[in-house]
């Protein structure tokens, strides 16, 4: 189920800011693991499995992905655009993309030759030296395209060997597939709090979905999923993770250290592989504003390892998936049977 | 639809076998007459009336491609470029098929990660890898050989007056001459579609000897330069300005007065088309008339923004033209 969720909706456009064309992949695949569903206002998708209401769990993973937006129509059926989030520009040139104007009209990005790119160009992510070939004549463009319109790049996910998928938006829709898969191990445990699935907007941006979610939801216990760089050739080991190596377990101050013991015994105890991802301060996910929310919430990070982070050809292994999912699941069914007063003091 | 499907094929130099075989199921009831040399290019005999020269349209089959040089301990593969039209800011961060049917990743470090200096202004092949999602070397090589294949992924697209795809400056060329085989005018033509253009025209270079014509006319691609950030002026090519026929190219000059009574010809018959003073590739017609001194050559070039990459975009219209164009040499050569 997590492939045929993830095939589907990763050729879904949910561009920061963007997020609220096509709910109905979210509903129809979390709807049968909950009880309510609630598009809040910020745009965030929450649904709710019901149980004790004085204990609430929530698991958390962003919705949108990365894209552009088209700030200048050229002469000549070209477009200017920029990023929305951090895109790797060096892996832009000659790519298709999908704008989402009055239709879906195809483009291919390309290099302007009079521009030789600096380096500082290159990390600091500026678009300029790129612009949008639409094939199309001008006045039919101007018809079909504004300022503002959004924009993806086209990648049909594939699958390569093994269990390895490749696809556009891992970052974070991977970790939305983990809440799902998390949903349906739930079915097999026995569990007795409330569970919210919150697939929050904007992460890419401000980072204010999570927050919002959160404050709404007001959880004693959370879980957010995002996505870590895993290693690949070229990269230090030390640095990365193992794909397919299983959960990778944030530790550092953001990450509430009994629940962080917990989830370990929890992988221990049922066999899961898992890694350590040692944080020492910022983590740049939605777990920091999950962690200062209100009266502050006991969150934990879980990584699921991604290749080129960042690209259009984002790639992961479902098996990652599958056993976060299955931890996670193990880790409520477990921690529903304990004194939370006890397991969340420090 | 012929290119589309010409354009999906994958032809490295040298491993043109996919092209061959699309090739040989077009004309399978067009009762023309066609075989394979040694370097496996395809020669099309046409029958029909004899003409004036004996004429060899020709196009080439390959495409700029990658070849598979190590398998590292983790399962990664590594490649060199194979021909000059390799950029490897074009191919970072797709997909690419190995072989036959393994799809593979152009991976690279996530910037994240990257240490940048002022000097490394692109993703350097050194550091770029294809990832096929294999875990080991065996895994990998259960799957791929040294020495295979890579060519781009790049879905063929209709944009409305244009079409985008890779491999446009052999497939318009080959798709072409289809066409023309196709229609199947009353006259006497051979049809070479030969390898390895983009190593060193090896499979011309043998296509001319055997075939021995009086005129040998191309059709390939000349890159448009009408995108954000060319100059602008006269002498630039433009998608739309219909067949372009040049004095010189990289590799031959071409006879003067005959490109200018073609030229002449082409404006009476009404067909778009401008004479350029240089092309920067070297045609497959020039190279075939240096092979074989009998020769006369043309070459019919087709405006095409980025020609070899993975994302080139032709023109309807140029198309049509360049399909003209065939149908007048063929009446008047």
């Amino acid at each position: 189920m997590i492939r045929e969720f993830l095939m589907e909706y990763c050729q879904s456009p949910f561009v920061s800011g963007f997020e609220q064309a096509c709910p109905q992949i979210l509903i129809r695949y979390f709807g049968r693991f909950s009880d309510t569903y609630e598009n809040d206002r910020r745009g965030s998708y929450i649904f709710c499995k019901k149980g004790n209401p004085a204990r609430r769990i929530m698991l958390e993973a962003h919705v949108d992905e990365l894209g552009f937006m088209i700030t200048e129509l050229l002469p000549g059926g070209f477009l200017r655009f920029s990023p929305v989030g951090y895109y790797n520009t060096l892996c832009l040139e000659c790519q298709d993309v999908v704008i989402y104007g009055k239709k879906e009209i195809p483009g291919v990005i390309c290099a302007r030759p009079d521009r030789a790119r600096s380096a500082d160009e290159i990390v600091c992510l500026h678009t300029d030296w790129l612009y949008i070939d639409t094939g199309f004549p001008d006045d039919t463009l101007r018809e079909l395209v504004q300022p503002g319109d959004v924009a993806v790049l086209r990648r049909e996910p594939v699958m390569l060997e093994g269990d390895v998928m490749c696809a556009r938006g891992w970052d974070d829709k991977a970790g939305v597939a983990v809440m799902l898969a998390a949903a349906q191990e739930l079915e097999k445990l026995p569990h007795t709090s409330t569970i919210y699935y919150a697939a929050a907007v904007q992460e890419e941006g401000p980072g204010l979905g999570g927050q919002i979610a959160t404050y709404q939801i007001h959880p004693d216990i959370a879980f957010a999923f995002d996505v870590g760089h895993a290693w690949a050739e070229d990269l230090p080991r030390d640095e990365t993770l193992s794909l397919g190596g299983g959960p990778a377990i944030a530790v550092g101050g953001r990450f509430h250290p009994r629940l962080v013991d917990k989830l370990i015994a929890v992988c221990r105890e049922h066999h899961i592989p898992y890694q350590l991802e040692p944080i020492p301060a910022a983590s740049g996910t939605d777990a920091e504003s999950i962690q200062t929310n209100r009266d502050g919430v006991p969150v934990l990070l879980i990584s699921i390892p991604l290749r080129y982070m960042h690209t259009g050809v984002e790639t992961g292994n479902l098996r990652d998936i599958e056993a976060i999912g299955r931890a996670v699941a193990c880790m409520i069914s477990e921690i529903d049977r304990e004194d939370w007063g006890n397991l969340l003091c420090c | 639809m012929l290119l589309k499907e010409l354009c999906q094929c994958s032809g490295a130099p040298g491993g043109e076998e996919e092209v061959r075989r699309y090739i040989a199921g077009a004309l399978e009831d067009t009762g023309c007459s066609l075989q394979t040399d040694v370097l496996g290019n395809v020669l099309v005999h046409h029958p029909g009336r004899p003409g004036k020269n004996k004429i060899l349209f020709t196009a080439h089959m390959d495409e700029p491609a990658l070849m598979i040089y190590d398998i590292t301990a983790s399962g990664a593969l590594r490649f060199k470029a194979v021909g000059s039209h390799i950029q490897p800011g074009q191919i970072a961060g797709r997909t690419v098929r190995v072989g036959e049917d393994v799809t593979g990743v152009v991976g690279f470090a996530p910037y994240h990660m990257m240490k940048i200096t002022k000097e490394q202004k692109t993703a350097s092949a050194v550091h770029q890898h294809i990832d096929i999602g294999a875990s080991d070397r065996a895994g990998a090589s259960r799957r791929v050989r040294i020495g295979d294949y890579a060519v781009v992924d790049s879905a063929f697209a209709d944009m409305g007056a244009c079409y985008k795809g890779k491999a446009m400056d052999s497939r318009i060329g080959c798709c072409a001459l289809l066409e023309l085989l196709r229609r199947s005018p009353d006259r006497e033509f051979d049809v070479a579609f030969t390898t390895m253009y983009e190593v060193g025209q090896q499979g011309m270079e043998v296509a001319a000897y055997t075939q021995r014509p009086d005129l040998v006319v191309s059709v390939s691609a000349i890159a448009a330069a009408d995108v954000p950030g060319s100059t602008e002026g006269e002498g630039r090519v433009e998608l739309g300005q219909g067949v372009c026929i040049p004095l010189i190219d990289a590799g031959f000059a071409y006879r003067r007065d005959w490109v200018e009574a073609w030229d002449r010809l082409a404006l009476a018959a009404g067909i778009p088309h401008r004479m350029v003073p240089y092309a920067p590739d070297a045609a497959p017609a020039g190279f075939a008339s240096l092979c074989c001194e009998q020769a006369g050559a043309l070459s019919l070039l087709v405006p095409c923004r980025r020609p070899f990459s993975p994302a080139g975009v032709v023109r309807k219209s140029d198309l049509c033209a360049v399909a003209q164009m065939l149908d007048l040499v063929v009446e008047k050569g």
